[in-house]
């Protein structure tokens, strides 16, 4: 190929670029602490409202809600769609009974597949400006005589970025 | 010779076959990683983002450079089909959604197609190759790791625990003695630095036009394990020293973890081609 193809070549690339570079390029990994904040707060208004006593922490960088009624403790983190630190959040909670809330629904062992491909599906909606809504799993730790199923886990099913 | 061009009805552009393949082959690529230098430079500064190659491997650069070489360099004298012209409009259009994945997967379907339709061994099908072999580091591992990634960090800590004779719970990995250990992630994995040693060694033997064959696979395969071996090493040493997790798992511990495992997989790569490198020269 000749300079002068290589040129107009790389003019009409260019072009192409300029007009679908900039919006491949907001940065999801820049939203993705947002997500997390609103979904702790999310979680300690539900069990606020629950009449439950909180406790919120962090831990490596991710959120720890602790929450106590009566004789039931609740210990609540975000567990990664893909699943990456389930094992580390089982080594944790022993002793207790451990549940994933996942839109609204409590599941016993984490829904992996399901959160990965609807993650990359919100991300999608996100990123078309569809959608800014997410749905985090969320790890429940349950100790003590606590009826978790009659949570109102709807609450926070779906956690919006603004 | 006389060159045979295709007029595009609708824009009125002249094109060869040659220059509509390397046109898009650039398009593609380089909006998958535009993203990541201009994300690089946001968060760390220009300094920062050269520093840590714009979050990108020099292995991939390096293999970029070399295809987006042979495309430009492709025979410019082949009349482009109407199934070309096809293919190019679906790779376009996926390409320009607004998300770095979807430039990948163009990318990737269009060198497959690329690679079916070009004279063998031509530089346009040589770049096809590097070009999907990009691909594999930069999307499809990334995503076969998000999808088996309770599996595939199982192994990289069963490999860590068993090395150091630590205890181990699924992808955790006690530290040696007592305490808690670490948790290994997908950005962790020693499956990262496989993609990228196997696209060094592809790329290399397509600049160099050759066949590959059964040696391929053991120097290949060695590349390989030198590349997960580092990873592994750099692990071990987390959970070996926890006293010094923040220098080993830090910027200083990647950078000399990434540095070694160019530096050998450079080696394997050129040493096993050295007979066809040097012939070249």
């Amino acid at each position: 190929m000749n300079s002068s193809r290589v040129l107009s070549l790389t003019v009409v690339v260019s072009l192409g670029l300029l007009l679908t570079v900039p919006l491949k390029s907001v940065d999801f990994l820049a939203i993705r602490p947002l997500v997390s904040a609103n979904l702790q707060q999310a979680i300690v208004a539900m069990l606020a409202k629950e009449g439950f006593d909180i406790k919120a922490g962090d831990i490596f960088g991710s959120f720890v809600v602790d929450a106590q009624r009566g004789s039931c403790h609740l210990q609540l983190k975000e567990a990664s769609a893909q699943g990456y630190n389930v094992d580390a959040i089982r080594m944790a909670s022993k002793d207790a009974q451990l549940t994933f809330e996942y839109r609204g629904e409590l599941w016993h062992s984490h829904p992996r597949l399901r959160a990965t491909i609807s993650e990359f599906w919100n991300r999608f909606k996100w990123h078309f400006t569809i959608d800014n809504s997410f749905s985090p799993v969320v790890s429940v730790a349950a100790k003590g005589s606590c009826e978790i199923g009659a949570l109102p886990w709807h609450s926070i099913a779906k956690i919006r970025t603004d | 010779m006389r060159v045979r061009h295709a007029r595009l009805p609708s824009v009125g552009l002249t094109v060869s076959r040659g220059q509509l393949m390397a046109g898009l082959f650039l398009f593609t690529s380089t909006s998958g990683l535009l993203p990541r230098v201009i994300n690089s430079v946001a968060s760390e500064g220009w300094n920062g983002a050269i520093f840590i190659t714009f979050n990108t491997s020099i292995i991939v650069w390096g293999a970029w450079a070399s295809a987006c070489y042979l495309a430009l360099s492709a025979d410019d004298h082949d009349r482009v089909r109407p199934l070309d012209i096809a293919i190019a409009c679906v790779t376009f259009v996926i390409a320009a959604l607004p998300m770095a994945h979807f430039s990948w997967l163009a990318l990737s379907l269009f060198s497959s197609y690329v690679y079916l339709t070009s004279p063998r061994k031509s530089p346009l099908q040589r770049s096809a190759t590097i070009f999907f072999a990009i691909c594999v580091p930069m999307f499809w591992g990334p995503a076969m790791l998000a999808l088996a990634a309770p599996l595939l960090l199982k192994i990289d800590a069963f490999l860590v625990a068993t090395l150091i004779g630590a205890e181990r719970t699924g992808n955790v990995v006690n530290f040696v003695g007592s305490g808690p250990g670490i948790q290994i992630w997908a950005a962790c994995s020693s499956f990262h630095n496989i993609s990228h040693a196997a696209l060094a060694w592809v790329a290399l033997t397509q600049i160099l036009e050759r066949d590959l064959g059964v040696k391929d696979l053991f120097w290949c395969g060695l590349a390989i394990i030198l590349a997960a071996s580092v990873n592994l090493a750099r692990l071990t040493m987390l959970v070996q020293w926890p006293e010094y997790f923040d220098t080993i798992h830090g910027p200083l511990g990647h950078q000399i973890a990434g540095s070694l495992t160019i530096i050998l997989v450079a080696f394997v790569c050129i040493f096993g081609q050295r007979r066809e490198l040097f012939a070249r020269a």
